[in-house]
């Protein structure tokens, strides 16, 4: 079975290229190797023009024909290895523990993705709780100003703030002015003035009382009298503002009637 | 027509959580992956261990791979190689490789070939190959040795020609996949090949002058030898 060792295909080259000094027959070996390779594959795959031109060389030398015939030796040794080894598996055992990392490793990655999309989905959810009733609260008090302007302006109501007591020493500044409101309690108002001259209060439609201390000498802007000497004093004002911050219109307290104090 | 997925594709969907595409992909290139550490170090178990930390990476760090750099297949070998070549010299300084293999190689007639569908590769582990004995018990035998006597050889050789001659010859790759398994220029592949298949013949010449100690052939000086 073993050849003999003219024949088995491991002797070296007669010229000894492999291991000694370059030799013309160097520059071929790298083909012979491939030509060897290919052949053992048994691939159809074409021959190129260094390996024919290798072939051409080993035929006229013995050294670089018995390489060829080494090479073809090893190449066939190995392939009937591969071919004896292309069975063997990895055991049953080592599949079964990558897939239980795997379903490990995952199984982390979607509980984690769970996870945070349950954080994020409740922060939004209560976004969006606070947002609506944000929405709510301000859409009821800006109806509940508009409602409470609106029936001002028409003289129907006195608003809440306009309920503290009243600075008597101030409102006593006010003299002259048509009494708009009547007052159940203890204040009585003018009506109410374009805050900048010229300005429609109809078109303001909604917006929130403040009260204001303005000084008496300010009255007179809007064609109220001041009692004399006392310019210098300060009366209660409800001042009407907008949604947007800006000052609509304005309306002063009255004074209390002299004989009620005495 | 039916064609099977690419590796790549069974990649992605893997990563994507496709449980069954990672099955799919673990058998597809396992088997080259296990034999291509199993023909480097000769040990099954250590071949195993190799094929679940290749295996282990994808599952962990998948990005690792870079589809513009190198096909899958080349950087699984890679991972391979580098497992196994780490767990070569962890094992080499307890027990050298060669001398184990020579051990074994001196019995190899009596307790080294294919024997019941096992195959021994190093000293103390084996591994069961799942294809049928060859009828003709003689003739089995005889093959099984020839085949040893390769096994061996190539497992003798340096580690630089070893993994270029299993990658080329044994798992058939491309130069280029090899090449890129390797980290190497293809033309450096194709050298150290050369040179590996230049040795193994030295080696398989001196196994046929003194049948049953192809691993104890000590290698002859080459310039590349060592890492």
């Amino acid at each position: 079975m073993t050849p003999s060792r003219s024949s088995n295909g491991f002797d070296p080259p007669a010229s000894d290229a492999r291991a000694g000094e370059a030799t013309p027959c160097d520059r071929w070996q790298p083909a012979l190797v491939e030509v060897a390779r290919s052949a053992q594959e048994g691939s159809t795959q074409a021959i190129s023009g260094e390996a024919v031109e290798a072939l051409q060389h080993a035929a006229s030398c013995p050294a670089c024909r018995e390489l060829l015939v080494a090479e073809r030796a090893v190449t066939a040794e190995l392939a009937r290895l591969s071919s004896a080894d292309s069975t063997l598996q990895p055991s049953v055992g080592c599949e079964s523990t990558l897939l239980a990392a795997y379903r490990q490793e995952r199984g982390g990655e979607v509980r984690t993705r769970r996870w945070i999309f349950a954080v994020a989905g409740t922060l939004a959810a209560s976004l969006l709780i606070l947002l609506g009733a944000a929405l709510l609260v301000s859409r009821d008090s800006g109806s509940m100003a508009h409602a409470v302007v609106y029936r001002l302006l028409r003289g129907e109501v006195r608003p809440a703030s306009s309920v503290a007591a009243p600075d008597s020493g101030a409102q006593s500044a006010v003299e002259g002015g048509s009494s708009a409101a009547t007052s159940d309690d203890e204040e009585e108002f003018t009506d109410f003035y374009a805050y900048y001259p010229g300005a429609d209060l109809s078109s303001v439609d909604s917006g929130a009382l403040v009260r204001v201390r303005v000084p008496s000498s300010e009255l007179g802007a809007f064609g109220l009298q001041v009692a004399q000497g006392r310019e210098d004093e300060w009366v209660n004002a409800d001042l009407l503002v907008a949604e947007d911050g800006s000052p609509q219109a304005i309306r002063f307290v009255l004074p209390a009637p002299q004989s009620s104090k005495d | 027509m039916n064609q099977d997925p690419s590796p790549e594709a069974l990649l992605r969907r893997a990563t994507a959580g496709d449980e069954d595409a990672f099955r799919a992909l673990y058998r597809q290139l396992s088997g080259g992956v296990f034999r291509f550490a199993l023909h480097m170090a000769g040990n099954p178990s250590l071949a195993e261990d190799v094929t679940q930390e290749v295996f282990l990476v994808l599952i962990r760090d998948p990005g690792r791979f870079d589809p513009s750099r190198a096909s899958l297949k080349a950087f699984l070998f890679g991972v391979a190689r580098n497992h196994t070549l780490r767990a070569i010299e962890k094992e080499s300084r307890f027990a050298p490789y060669v001398e184990r293999g020579t051990a074994a190689g001196a019995d190899s007639s009596e307790d080294s070939g294919y024997r019941a569908g096992t195959v021994p590769l190093s000293a103390g582990s084996s591994v069961h190959l799942s294809e049928p004995a060859i009828p003709d018990a003689g003739e089995d035998l005889l093959r099984r040795e020839e085949i040893d006597r390769v096994r061996r050889a190539v497992l003798a050789l340096p580690p630089v020609y070893r993994e270029a001659v299993v990658l080329c010859d044994l798992q058939e790759l491309s130069y280029e996949e090899a090449a890129q398994a390797l980290q190497c220029a293809p033309g450096t592949l194709r050298s150290r090949l050369h040179r590996g298949r230049e040795i193994l013949a030295d080696r398989l010449r001196a196994g046929e002058r003194n049948p049953g100690h192809a691993g104890a052939v000590r290698f002859p000086a080459s310039r590349e030898e060592g890492r």
